[in-house]
């Protein structure tokens, strides 16, 4: 889907377009769960919030300026909604279920690949909440520190940090193989 | 400053372990649809309210307006229409014959015969006291 359709979409959604909405959820669902997995850490609790901020889009997407894009106004939501699911404290206590059990095509690689997410799960709930979505924002969506200060409600500069902290902190996790420096990351490294 | 358009590139693979898979997608799509179906319907009612809205405000508008034309019609109609009916009214009087009985008959009523001769007599004492 072209972005610039995405105030197309949001029109028609507004006027209670069921296809409209179907393809925005499509858009942003797996991206949507990706961010809230960042936040939450379990995929369980990640679902509950990704379809809770669909419904709350859903409701306030009037508020939603006309030719707005969708997706830096839908991380807003889906932010703020992950952090009320956490603050009430109705996280499920379960162990987190691998994907690759509901899989099974190639279980080894399955295991492995599960046991790779549980490792970045765990590398990401180390760090602040703020620089966890602005790490998942910036490699997900590529959205532009301006944007991504505009989604954590921060200033730019403030944005920039969290990033590259972050980054820094997942690479001495998870080894520079599995998180190689990006090249803006090589430049500000080679300014200090 | 970032590109934009990463996203849709494709993600780095330590996003991807991350994605949820086929059975979670499916299961998320179907709970999303199932909640926003009425919310969705809802909307198309309220655009159908929103133009029935329009419709019940516009509609004694129309009524008034009807109503002040039909009378503006009516008051252009033209008067003398109304008088050359009356006038030739077999049952109703002409202006000209009612001023005929009212000299006749009430005049001599209200000023009786004596009340002249009584003005004579005094202005005859009048004119010859000394």
């Amino acid at each position: 889907m072209d972005p610039v359709d995405e105030p197309t979409l949001v029109r028609r959604v507004q006027s209670g377009d069921e296809a409209a909405f179907g393809a925005l959820v499509e858009r942003y669902l797996d991206s949507g769960f990706v961010a809230a997995m960042a936040v939450l850490g379990n995929s369980h609790d990640a679902e509950d919030a990704v379809q809770n901020a669909f419904i709350r889009a859903l409701e306030r997407i009037d508020q939603l300026q006309p030719g707005s894009p969708f997706g830096p106004w839908f991380y807003r939501v889906l932010r703020s909604t992950a952090l009320n699911l956490r603050r009430r404290e109705v996280l499920r206590s379960h162990e987190e279920i691998p994907a690759s059990a509901s899989m099974g095509s190639n279980p080894a690689k399955e295991l492995d690949r599960g046991m790779t997410r549980d490792m970045i799960l765990d590398a990401l709930a180390e760090l602040p909440e703020m620089q966890r979505m602005a790490v998942t924002l910036y490699d997900l969506e590529g959205y532009s520190h301006r944007e991504i200060a505009g989604i954590l409600g921060t200033a730019v500069g403030t944005s920039r940090a969290h990033v590259h902290h972050g980054r820094k902190a997942l690479r001495n996790r998870l080894g520079e193989q599995s998180f190689p420096a990006n090249e803006e990351e090589w430049k500000d490294e080679a300014r200090r | 400053m970032n590109d934009s358009s990463r996203g849709r590139r494709g993600w780095p693979n330590w996003l991807e372990t991350l994605r949820p898979d086929e059975i979670t997608r499916a299961r998320l799509k179907r709970s999303i649809a199932d909640a926003a179906a009425p919310l969705l319907s809802a909307r198309q009612l309220t655009w159908w309210e929103v133009a029935s809205d329009w419709a019940s405000l516009l509609t004694p508008v129309a009524a008034a307006a009807a109503v002040l034309f039909a009378g503006l019609a009516l008051g252009d109609r033209p008067v003398a229409r109304s008088e050359v009916t009356v006038a030739e009214s077999p049952e109703v009087p002409r202006l000209e014959e009612f001023i005929d009985w009212a000299s006749a008959e009430e005049l001599p009523a209200a000023f009786p015969e004596d009340s002249l001769t009584s003005l004579d007599v005094v202005l005859t004492s009048i004119t010859t006291d000394p």
